[in-house]
């Protein structure tokens, strides 16, 4: 409907017709010019206001089989001598491990399974892309914010639980000992407001410290924001980038090359394509390299 | 008209976030590789932190990718 039309209509006419409803509320669903429309779009069904990704959805599902079969695989085949692909993925779990103990230094057992969890995921979302036809998850903006929020989540659960279990070791015990972990907790959220409080004397602490009290908190409820928007955000971008620019080349390369270049379209396939695989990695492992640092931030701090 | 000035909008806005990313994680891998050849022994320490580092660095530019993508969006 054009302003003019709109401005002509009578009064009832505009109370009578109903305003469309938007079909697609997605934020990523764009067109830009130059690029083919599949490389960045998503096919879904859309429920009123609602849209199912249904390809991510599907490809989510198949890198779940994917695991699934290779963990009740690797699960039933260890040996005390390990095979190849067994000493690989001890190589990966020990080198996590290492990294948990510079950054944290004890009790790492409890965090370095959720941590390889989460890299092994992001590691098969972002390697399902080098398959030909095959449209990796973490693309879509959906499955890295639901990962970064699990990460979230993770790294909250394990700060409560070190400080309740801080208090036990204190020998307060009981629902005392939890309400004082929380508490605890808690405090994290003014962070360096105790020392400041400490360390500061006479009548301009009582008037410095509540404005302080008022804007630590709101910092550090930003940085947590924050934590998940980089975390999701940055994994979304590099991997639809990647996958972007693979289809682009491609793209470039079947249909706008001299005709002469268009055999060649498999060069630039294999590097493009090795430089996917050496991105999905390396975002993998910054997932979850971050994911340890924000667990040894809540659990070594103070 | 409107579309022309978002699309340049959208150009400049990933070209700058890319150039100071680039600006940025060089400076960081020169001098962790400098580092790493003054002191061999202490290369994983630096090589993760400096991986972390280039995550940071890298999100900034990102940022400045989706940016353009909405800005495309909305233009086109």
């Amino acid at each position: 409907m054009t302003g003019q039309e709109h401005q002509s209509m009578t009064l009832l006419q505009k109370l009578t017709t109903e305003p469309p409803m938007p079909t697609d509320v997605e934020w990523m669903t764009v067109k830009i010019p130059g690029v083919p429309e599949h490389l960045y779009n998503f096919y879904g069904i859309t429920f009123q206001t609602n849209t199912i990704h249904l390809d991510t959805l599907a490809m989510t599902w198949l890198v779940m089989l994917v695991i699934l079969v290779i963990g009740i695989v690797a699960h039933f085949s260890i040996r005390w001598i390990p095979t190849p692909i067994q000493s690989l993925f001890e190589h990966i779990y020990a080198y996590f491990e290492d990294l948990g103990e510079t950054l944290i230094s004890k009790n790492i057992d409890k965090y370095i399974p959720f941590v390889m969890t989460l890299f092994i995921f992001v590691l098969a979302c972002n390697w399902i892309a080098l398959i030909p036809g095959f449209i990796p998850p973490t693309r879509d903006y959906n499955t890295t914010l639901a990962l970064a929020v699990i990460a979230f989540i993770g790294f909250t659960y394990f700060g409560i639980m070190k400080n309740i279990e801080d208090e036990k070791s204190h020998e307060v015990k009981g629902i005392k000992g939890i309400l004082l972990g929380v508490w605890h907790w808690m405090l994290h959220f003014i962070e360096p407001l105790p020392d400041l409080w400490i360390s500061m004397e006479g009548a301009m602490k009582w008037i410095l410290c509540p404005i302080l009290l008022v804007m630590f908190l709101i910092l550090n409820i930003i940085e947590e924001v924050i934590r998940i928007v980089s975390l999701s955000v940055r994994l979304m971008g590099n991997i639809m980038g990647e996958h972007m620019v693979t289809g682009v080349f491609l793209w470039l390369t079947l249909f706008m090359a001299q005709e002469w270049l268009k055999p060649m379209n498999w060069i630039t396939s294999i590097f493009v394509g090795l430089l996917g695989a050496l991105t999905g990695f390396i975002q993998a492992f910054i997932f979850a390299v971050l994911t340890l640092a924000y667990i040894a931030g809540v659990v070594e701090g103070h | 008209m409107g579309l022309g000035l978002g699309l340049l909008g959208a150009g400049i806005a990933i070209g700058l976030g890319a150039f100071g990313a680039a600006l940025g994680q060089g400076k960081a891998i020169a001098s962790s590789a400098e580092s790493i050849g003054r002191n061999p022994e202490t290369g994983s320490f630096i090589r993760t932190t400096l991986l972390i580092g280039l995550a940071f660095i890298e999100s900034l530019c990102l940022y400045a990718l989706v940016i353009s993508i909405m800005i495309m969006g909305k233009a086109a």
